[in-house]
């Protein structure tokens, strides 16, 4: 156990595994023995099941990445929920950008990219109550020193990109931080400022972007996102929201 | 039951009409269900042996033996289901995709003659890559679910059928 300093709620308990099947499993079974604090942190050098949605590997490597969950108890409503995807994208791409002094983006719905290059990804799991977020518990995995990837083209590390390797434990605790941030915001309700920080690290907003929509090649500019998370895009003066099942995006870089 | 007996069973609801057959036995509970359930071709069965005031269907009666012809076993849920007015029905609390199981390799949070608790997961509701887990607001047990696994499902859609203990 140890905890960071420069925080109020975020990562005042964490606790570090040297191994484990993935971080959200771990907090997850936390919870279900304990009421742990709000902003309580999990991490691990070695995520053997990391995941991404719905079965997904994640692969990564051990000792080279980050790989951490944060236990939240946001008490936002259900349709509000896509606020907790909001502050951690946006906590990552601060923290990153102020690491590397490059421009990362959130590529909706939610991963993290420079350029056409994913750098990481967020797996964000609810309790629902009644009619309320009851507690969240947002996993967060960013390559960072990581340099083959095997059979992944679009995946990429921090260490690819400026090439000097990282410290962890350091850039772990900076995004704690935004995310500390961040989460106070929500916690105020500030959703117009969240939203805000939002598209301005959103990828291709208010730009013309190109998606694959049931198997045809389209375009339309990026209007942005609603509430409940769906992609808003203008095709040909018409007014569309597209659920990312539905929306397959294509890469113009 | 063991293997050999299920696959028994399997062969005999084959040779008949049946789109589901559910059966229960103490803890034990089996839900086997044709390609007719699935392709909706099923005919709504008129029970088939008259049922006297029949109690929850797959809750566990301990005391009574539960009687293994399919036929009884069907009609009794068929009547049950339109007749108990007891039977909460859980509704989903959002939109997204509703899934059955943690993880695809893993098994389902519950089926047809599960006991809940309040508080036990019954599904998770994706909603944009966030994932819900939707408790039981009650204790009871599990009547029917209405929704097939990896599904669209829409606010306030009836997701399942529990019998509150």
């Amino acid at each position: 156990m140890s905890r960071t300093s420069n925080t109020l709620i975020i990562g005042k308990v964490l606790e570090h595994y040297e191994k484990c099947s993935s971080t959200n499993f771990v907090a997850k079974q936390i919870l279900a023995k304990s009421t742990p604090p709000d902003g309580m942190v999990v991490s691990t050098d070695n995520q053997t099941e990391g995941r991404g949605q719905y079965g997904n590997q994640w692969q990564s490597e051990a000792y080279q990445n980050l790989a951490f969950s944060v236990i939240l108890y946001p008490r936002i409503l259900i349709s509000e929920q896509f606020y907790l995807s909001k502050i951690a994208s946006i906590a990552c791409v601060e923290a990153l950008n102020s690491i590397t002094n490059l421009d990362f983006q959130i590529k909706w719905p939610n991963d993290i990219y420079f350029k056409n290059k994913k750098v990481g990804g967020l797996l964000i799991e609810n309790q629902i109550i009644g009619e309320q977020i009851g507690n969240s518990v947002v996993g967060i995995g960013i390559n960072l020193n990581q340099e083959k990837f095997e059979g992944l083209p679009q995946a990429s590390s921090i260490y690819l990109l400026v090439r000097y390797l990282l410290n962890r434990k350091k850039c772990l605790e900076i995004i704690l931080e935004h995310l500390d941030v961040w989460y106070l915001k929500l916690k105020q309700g500030k959703f117009q400022t969240i939203d805000q920080a939002y598209y301005s690290y959103l990828m291709g907003f208010q730009e013309i972007i190109t998606y694959m929509e049931n198997g045809t090649k389209k375009t339309g500019k990026l209007k942005g996102v609603n509430q409940t998370g769906q992609l808003l895009v203008e095709e040909n003066g018409q007014h569309r929201q597209f659920d990312f099942k539905t929306i397959e995006w294509v890469f113009s870089l | 039951m063991n293997n050999k007996e299920i696959h028994e069973l399997v062969k005999l609801i084959n040779e008949t009409d049946l789109a589901e057959f559910k059966m229960s036995k103490g803890d034990f509970s089996v839900t086997i269900r044709s390609k007719d359930y699935f392709n909706g071709k099923a005919q709504p069965m008129a029970p088939i042996m008259p049922v006297a005031s029949a109690p929850a269907p797959a809750a566990p009666q301990a005391n009574t033996p539960v009687q293994e012809t399919p036929a009884a076993v069907v009609s009794e849920e068929v009547s049950s289901d339109t007749e108990n007015a007891n039977h909460v029905v859980f509704k989903s609390p959002m939109v997204g995709t509703f899934y059955r199981k943690p993880s695809p390799d893993k098994d389902v949070f519950v089926k047809v003659g599960d006991t809940v608790s309040k508080g036990d997961v019954l599904a998770i509701i994706e909603a944009m890559k966030l994932f819900n887990e939707i408790e039981s607001e009650v204790s009871g047990t599990i009547v029917k679910i209405l929704v097939d696994d990896q599904t669209p499902v829409e606010y306030d859609q009836p997701l399942f059928l529990i019998d509150p203990a």
